[in-house]
């Protein structure tokens, strides 16, 4: 029982022109989004990756965004059928940066178990969303058997899971997830999150389960070596000489 | 009845003479006692002299003093006299100014010159401390070198700050404010400065 929603309906939130989908995001961005896609890619070929898991230390180092900004990627450009899940019950956003309704969602299908199907939202015909959905008990319904069956039974309908986790150093629900997951992608927000507590994090969900690290919000003289702007640059002259 | 015996004339004369001289014994002994006890008195007052002198000394200091304060005294009141005379007869605005007052060329304090410059070291000092401080005190990942270093993990994306035009737009106008205050702080001290110098 699939609800459709097209990814430019409804009003857009004021997190829309961070998307790649906004006409104002530098081409640098999605330049780089499509490497992370890449090397997933590469990742799933070599290792079988398919449920990622994305978390970070803390919270607002740019989980949702990144998690979005990569499923957009990996079905658009990459045309593989991705889920993205919002597996964050306590403060869930993704149905508000993409103008959805929370419930039902993946609390509700947890709870549920695999009698009921999964009702996600279908952006287009390569990204689905399943939204947070309604949690009284985050801890057992996480901890729940119906996790990994639901997550298995996905994973016959989709490429790619995505799963954007709360953040791992303030509560345990990421590990929980983790734990029933192929991989997990670190987000660290350059600057700001103390290293001690991203070696933390690392310690929780455990080295060998952790693909790689998303880098978030560097500087852009700091991003390959200021290679950003000089690829904005070529890509604005190459598109104009077009 | 036995007659009576007739003295002799010179044993009358020898005991006139004898009781004269008994007299002038006692008058000489009376005499003596007179001058020994002039003596004693010459004496005690040659003992006391020296105590006498101290006294004289004193009270001779005191005399001194008293007169040097009945002079001033006296000096005060004839210059208070004066110049109740000079109100009274109204000839105080008969004053004249000899020489007039002159405005020095210089300050003598602040030293303005000294306080721009302590000035602008201090703030250059305090300011690189700050910068040293929050540099030491932040432990933060910034390029994936520092998550090679620390975390041993390959970081996959460097993704750069994503702002929105309407946060561009804001910077931009936040930075030039900043950079024209800045220009105008510079400006502002370096003419301070040479107002010093001169």
């Amino acid at each position: 029982m699939a609800r459709t929603r097209s990814l430019d309906a409804g009003n857009p939130s004021r997190y829309f022109d961070k998307t790649i989908l906004s006409p104002d995001m530098t081409p640098a961005v999605k330049e780089q989004f499509r490497n992370l896609a890449t090397k997933l890619h590469h990742t799933q070929g070599s290792k079988g990756l398919k449920t990622l898991v994305i978390s970070s230390a803390l919270a607002s180092e740019g989980k949702t965004l990144t998690s979005i900004n990569l499923a957009l990627t990996l079905s658009e450009s990459f045309k593989r059928r991705v889920l993205l899940i919002d597996a964050d019950f306590r403060r869930p956003s993704l149905h508000d940066l993409l103008a959805l309704a929370a419930s039902p969602g993946f609390a509700d299908a947890l709870v549920q178990g695999t009698d009921a199907p999964l009702a996600p939202y279908v952006m287009t015909p390569y990204l689905s969303v399943l939204t947070a959905g309604s949690a009284i008990e985050p801890i057992s319904v996480l901890s729940s058997r119906n996790l990994p069956r639901v997550l298995d039974r996905a994973k016959d309908d989709f490429d790619w899971i995505l799963l954007d986790t709360p953040p791992i150093g303030l509560l345990s629900d990421a590990g929980l997830i983790a734990a029933h997951a192929d991989g997990v992608l670190l987000v660290v927000a350059a600057g700001k999150t103390p290293v001690d507590l991203v070696q933390r994090a690392v310690a929780t969900f455990g080295r060998e389960r952790i693909v790689g690290t998303v880098l978030n919000r560097v500087e852009p003289d700091a991003v390959a070596g200021g290679y950003h702007y000089s690829y904005d640059q070529y890509y604005r002259r190459d598109k104009g000489e077009r | 009845m036995p007659p009576p015996r007739v003295r002799d004339p010179r044993t009358v004369e020898l005991q006139a003479g004898r009781d004269r001289l008994r007299r002038q014994i006692a008058s000489r002994e009376a005499e003596e006692s007179r001058l020994r006890a002039q003596v004693a008195d010459y004496g005690h007052r040659i003992e006391v002299t020296p105590g006498l002198e101290t006294e004289l000394t004193g009270i001779m200091r005191d005399y001194d003093t008293l007169k040097g304060i009945y002079a001033k005294l006296l000096g005060r009141k004839e210059e208070a006299q004066i110049s109740a005379n000079l109100q009274e007869n109204d000839i105080g605005e008969q004053f004249m100014i000899v020489a007039p007052a002159t405005l020095p060329s210089r300050p003598a304090s602040p030293n303005r010159l000294q306080l721009n410059l302590a000035g602008v070291f201090g703030g250059l000092v305090f300011a690189l401390g700050l910068a040293g401080f929050l540099e030491y005190r932040d432990s933060s990942l910034r390029t994936d070198h520092d998550v090679l270093a620390a975390l041993a993990l390959p970081t996959l994306v460097t993704i750069p700050v994503i702002l929105p035009p309407w946060q561009v737009r804001r910077q931009r106008t936040v930075g030039a404010i900043f950079w024209l205050s800045a220009l105008a702080a510079l400006a502002a001290g370096a003419a301070l400065l040479l107002q010093s110098l001169r």
